[in-house]
């Protein structure tokens, strides 16, 4: 029998937020509009959230007191997808892609999660930029890490509120 | 020369073995034993046995019936709190997330199916036991580590959009209580 998490009180659901990782939250939203709903109302707060920009590899860290600022989503393109089978995946304000979805390690041990698209563009890239503002509440303003030599084209309009 | 203490020491242990008692009565009838300190975990237990004046005295001819919790559940329950009544308070969380490790004596104890365990954290969130409420949602959110959103999905059963859809229609095209 499954465990119906969707079953139990508000409250509940909350506190079992609070026992999984960022990325364990921001791959439970993709399951299901609701489970997104849910997960957002929760109102996770974090300090700050770090976008990170290279040639090989797109991703987002988040930032809390006490704790190294580790990636928790990575993503990058695959225009052959293989491996683990694809999935649609709902992003940002609906927006609909297929990519592949990954739990990895870091290498400070933080387990991130990364995604493969065929193609990773500014649609792509700010679907999940909204993504994360939707599910976690920052209180420092954002920060972005651009390698020099990423084409500025993939860049989406990076916003703090 | 030394002085002698005037209020005689009192050996912690001694006080551990005389602990004030309350009986607890399950949904289906079973009675339970639980000390002070124990029932102390329960922000619900403890507002019911102060809000009806139960002293030393007078706890165990008073028992505390729990309609809401089954005995099985309340006997995890007072496991639970005898093993923990001691435990110092936790410090407060800085983060969203809650970091800590679970240990081996309550991972087996919340080793049971996850139809009970559900059942246990309804139970739990009832009786306001804050402890045993994060040990259980840290063997829930445990569920998730390495998975996929259909892996998870299925783990936590959780509808696809197309049958939360289907399922608000239904909802909606049947008759209400008028009808």
């Amino acid at each position: 029998m499954p465990l119906p998490l969707l079953l139990f009180p508000y409250v509940v659901q909350k506190e079992i937020f609070k026992s999984m990782e960022y990325c364990e939250m921001f791959l439970m939203s993709l399951c299901s509009k609701r489970m997104k709903q849910r997960v957002s109302q929760a109102s996770v707060k974090i300090a700050k959230v770090w976008y990170g920009v290279y040639p090989d590899m797109k991703f987002i860290a988040i930032q809390d007191l006490e704790r190294p600022v580790d990636v928790h989503i990575g993503f990058d393109d695959q225009p052959e997808l293989s491996g683990v089978k694809p999935v649609e995946m709902k992003i940002g304000d609906n927006f609909k892609t297929r990519g592949i979805v990954k739990t990895l390690l870091t290498t400070l041990k933080q387990e991130y999660c990364l995604i493969r698209v065929p193609k990773l563009d500014a649609k792509v890239t700010k679907s999940l930029h909204k993504h994360v503002k939707q599910l976690f509440r920052h209180t420092i303003p954002c920060g972005i890490e651009i390698d020099m030599n990423s084409p500025t084209e993939e860049l989406p309009i990076y916003e703090n509120n | 020369m030394s002085v002698e203490p005037e209020v005689p020491i009192v050996q912690v242990e001694e006080v551990r073995e005389n602990p004030v008692l309350y009986k607890i009565i399950s949904s289906d009838n079973h009675v339970f034993t639980i000390s002070e300190h124990a029932v102390k975990l329960s922000k619900t237990l403890w507002d019911l046995i102060t809000n009806l004046g139960l002293t030393a005295e007078n706890a165990l001819d008073n028992p505390i019936p729990v309609e809401n919790v089954n005995g099985k559940n309340m006997e995890t329950i007072v496991q639970f709190c005898e093993r923990h009544k001691y435990d110092e308070e936790e410090p407060e969380y800085t983060n969203y997330i809650r970091e800590f490790v679970l240990p081996e004596w309550d991972r087996q104890l919340l080793s049971i199916d996850n139809e009970e365990l559900f059942q246990l954290i309804l139970a739990t969130n009832y009786l306001d036991i804050q402890k045993l409420m994060d040990y259980c949602c840290r063997v829930i959110g445990d569920m998730a580590k390495d998975k996929t959103p259909e892996e998870l999905r299925i783990i936590y059963g959780i509808p696809t959009d197309a049958e939360d859809d289907a399922l608000e229609r239904s909802a909606s095209d049947s008759p209400g209580p008028s009808g």
